[in-house]
């Protein structure tokens, strides 16, 4: 029997309508992925994708046009599973209090009560570097100040599932170093993280597996290796040969050929006869953001209507 | 119970100016007419000021969904282990504390104003409990048209679906009969027309309003459960 998925879209459409139903913008059509319990996934995608869309749909703020979901095992906008989350929204926006009682105020919202709140506020205050703050009213903080507060109230219940819609937006080279932590400690504390930014280097580094939409589409899901790693080309690493006749870079002594798949083995002979020693074989690896670029323009690019944006 | 209580402290706590603007208003006006006291002016406060008071429960409960909406602060609070009847209940209950402080001054400076005029006080209290009941549904009225509607449009539909009897009677209709349904429109008749001592009907307002401010909060409740939050209504 397949596990309880942490969140699962199936089939979900979102339409947009204006207000004399003249104006349509699809969001998201036919969406369906699978987030499994225990990972770090990373959501890409470039401005208007849906991605907000997407996340809102699950938080249950907003409703399908068509299709279901599931989050925690419970319909998407159930309110128990709602209190196993936490939500970190885009932009985020809190009320004009002191960043402690803010903190504990959304914390109690989601149940929590009595000293256990009081102590995971503490332990959030101190977690963000907010403790020196913590009796400040956080209307009057910084962006990157305000940011560490909305991630304190999206960890302070201690959630099984955390999403992240920006995380690390506004917040210093030192603040994204942490949330970085944090991330990978919840993630071996078996919680799943899921986790939307433009940051693809930060994605890259954290993430077990991704998914990049495109127009409401996800064009492509896999862990970072099957999506980065292409195998069209290979490197083929070497030693005692001439690296002229090869036409590869050198490099401590060793010699680096890149060669499509189709002549791999016929250079490898090559070396042999040479009288070379074959080090390593491996498929090339592209970076992130050529992926993201590649996929962005294969699929004609970002969209300019992004109503989730707007709002 | 308790979200509804957070989120009702949280509201009350954002509107502390204007708590305070009226308080001092509220005991100002009163201390103005408590310094060469006559008893028509002490009438024409109450027969006034409750009515800013009701003003002031459409305008408090209103425009709260939008501002939380455009602020992008209901996202944070919606996404907690809350339904949204809870979030209505709260903003409800947000502006029933704010408005029972203005019952509470407006009976309290009245029944002073009374004394020191040797003028009946009975029934004050229980006008300003009808009038605190009263607020409730005209916030739950006004916070459930504001669910589907612009605060402006929600604001002028609240307004009649209250006082539509105010509108008939100046047509020159009968409207005794309609009382019962139109609570809030009955209690400022009587309020316009109030006489030191007069309790008549009061209770049956009192129950009519507590009525209706749940029908508004279940019907709202009703259609907030079904709207996208994170997209303005207009």
């Amino acid at each position: 029997m397949p596990s309880t998925a942490a969140l699962e879209f199936s089939d979900i459409s979102k339409e947009y309508r204006g207000f004399f139903r003249s104006e349509h913008v699809k969001a998201l059509e036919n969406f369906s992925l699978r987030v499994e319990q225990g990972e770090i996934f990373g959501f890409l995608g470039p401005n208007g994708a849906g991605k907000t869309t997407a996340i809102h749909i699950a938080m249950g703020l907003m409703f399908p046009t068509a299709g279901t979901g599931q989050m925690l095992g419970s319909p998407f906008g159930d309110v128990a599973a709602r209190r196993r989350v936490g939500f970190l929204g885009e932009n985020v926006a809190l009320f004009h209090r002191r960043a402690a009682k803010l903190i504990e105020f959304y914390g109690a919202l989601n149940g929590m009560h009595g000293t256990r709140l009081r102590q995971q506020t503490l332990e959030m205050l101190k977690e963000l570097d907010l403790a020196t703050v913590a009796n400040r009213n956080a209307g009057k903080f910084s962006r990157g100040m305000l940011q560490r507060v909305g991630l304190a109230q999206a960890l302070v219940n201690d959630p099984d599932l955390l999403i992240l819609d920006e995380p690390t937006s506004a917040l210093d080279p030192i603040g994204r170093v942490r949330v970085r932590e944090i991330i990978l400690r919840a993630r071996d504390l078996g919680k799943t993280v899921f986790v939307s930014s433009h940051l693809l280097s930060e994605i890259e580094q954290i993430c077990d597996r991704l998914a990049i939409v495109i127009k409401g589409h996800v064009v492509r899901v896999g862990t970072v290796a099957e999506l980065l790693e292409t195998q069209d080309k290979f490197v083929i690493t070497a030693r005692g040969i001439d690296a002229l006749m090869f036409e590869g870079s050198q490099q401590n002594g060793y010699i680096k050929i890149t060669v499509p798949a189709l002549h791999q083995r016929s250079v490898i002979e090559k070396i042999w006869l040479a009288g070379g020693e074959v080090i390593a074989v491996n498929p090339t690896r592209r970076t992130l953001e050529d992926l993201f670029v590649e996929l962005t323009h294969q699929n004609g690019g970002s969209r300019t209507e992004k109503p989730e944006d707007e709002q | 119970m308790r979200p509804i209580l957070l989120i009702a402290f949280n509201f009350a706590r954002m509107q502390w100016l204007t708590l305070l603007i009226m308080a001092v208003y509220l005991v100002g006006i009163a201390g103005a007419f408590a310094l060469n006291q006559q008893n028509q002016e002490v009438l024409f406060f109450l027969r006034s000021q409750p009515l800013y008071v009701m003003f002031l429960a459409l305008m408090l409960a209103v425009p709260a969904i939008q501002t939380d909406r455009k602020s992008r602060r209901l996202v944070a609070v919606l996404s907690k282990g809350i339904h949204r009847w809870q979030y209505l209940g709260g903003i409800i209950c947000g502006c029933a504390f704010i408005t029972s402080v203005f019952s509470f001054l407006v009976w309290a400076t009245t029944y002073v104003l009374c004394v020191r005029g040797g003028e009946e006080t009975t029934g004050l209290l229980l006008l300003s409990f009808a009038l605190l009941v009263s607020c409730v549904t005209i916030a739950s009225a006004g916070l459930m048209y504001s669910t589907f509607l612009h605060p402006l449009l929600a604001t002028g539909a609240a307004a009649i679906t209250l006082a539509l009897p105010v509108l008939f009677a100046t047509r020159g209709f009968d409207v005794h009969l309609l009382r019962p349904f139109f609570p809030v429109a009955w209690l400022g008749e009587f309020i316009v027309h109030y006489e030191f001592g007069n309790v008549r009907g009061l209770w049956a307002m009192i129950d009519a309003n507590a009525i209706l401010a749940v029908f508004f909060w279940i019907a709202g409740a009703m259609i907030f459960a079904r709207r996208d939050v994170t997209i303005s209504p207009e």
